[in-house]
């Protein structure tokens, strides 16, 4: 566990993936629950908690490619992009962020 | 829950300001006589990033509950046209979503830089651009754009 809180990109990866869990939430229980069932109390709890994990995420994500040198145009748009597609999260985790780690683990 | 975060809103707004303001005296004191770039002053970096992160989250989730922006996105083509409700629904958040980002950006690309010149460098120029337009952005009772208290209160 150690490693996920030690560095940043290990707290940008638990940030994605409350983000993901979030997300996944938000238009997968918490919408439909809204539209089929007018019953909008979910929305309203797990939109503001989305809506600040989504901030952090993001800011997060830049501040990370600053610091690790990432291209814009190879990585942080693709970082970026995935926090507002569902599963985004996770599939940039497995696919980027936990290779950056691993490689900085290593230096 | 809303008056008492537009109260913190506008409190906080001052430690904003100070923390930024701060920053930078000591980031050109030390960019102008060489000194080396201290453990303070990589607090006092991160710290200000952090109290422009908060006050950007608080400001955010007031946009979503106040009645005014409520007004302004069912309203939108009547409301542009009054500048109060332009300015509080687009320009104010827009403004300040980028002096926070040149924040981010600004801390750190200063904490990456390799030399103690090119950390101050960095972090005065990024967050000096970023206080400019926090100031511009901020509804100053003097302002042209748009006109609050300095304190709010419930």
């Amino acid at each position: 566990m150690q490693k996920y809180f030690n560095t940043k990109i290990g707290r940008l990866r638990i940030v994605a993936l409350f983000e993901g869990i979030s997300l996944l939430i938000l238009i997968g229980i918490a919408v439909p629950l809204k539209y089929a069932f007018h019953d909008a109390s979910l929305v309203k709890t797990m939109g503001p908690i989305h809506g600040l994990l989504f901030l952090f995420f993001v800011l997060n994500t830049i501040s990370v490619g600053v610091e690790y040198k990432w291209k814009f145009s190879e990585t942080t748009w693709k970082v970026l992009l995935a926090c507002i597609i569902p599963f985004g999260t996770f599939y940039i985790d497995y696919t980027i962020l936990s290779k950056i780690q691993n490689r900085t683990n290593k230096q | 829950m809303y008056p008492y975060l537009i109260f913190f809103h506008s409190v906080f707004r001052w430690l904003v300001l100070l923390s930024l303001f701060y920053a930078i005296t000591r980031g050109i004191r030390g960019w102008l006589t060489h000194q080396s770039f201290s453990r303070s002053d990589n607090a006092i970096r991160h710290i200000t990033a952090t109290i422009a992160h908060i006050q950007l989250a608080v400001g955010y989730i007031l946009y979503f509950q106040s009645p005014l922006v409520a007004y302004f996105r069912s309203h939108y083509h009547e409301a542009v046209k009054q500048f109060d409700f332009l300015f509080f629904g687009l320009i104010h958040i827009s403004m300040m979503t980028v002096a926070i980002i040149l924040i981010t950006i600004g801390s750190s690309a200063a904490k990456r830089k390799t030399t103690d010149i090119a950390k101050f460098k960095t972090m005065t120029v990024f967050f000096l651009l970023a206080l400019l337009i926090i100031f511009m952005a901020i509804p100053w009772p003097f302002s042209p754009l748009a006109n609050r208290p300095y304190l709010r209160s419930f």
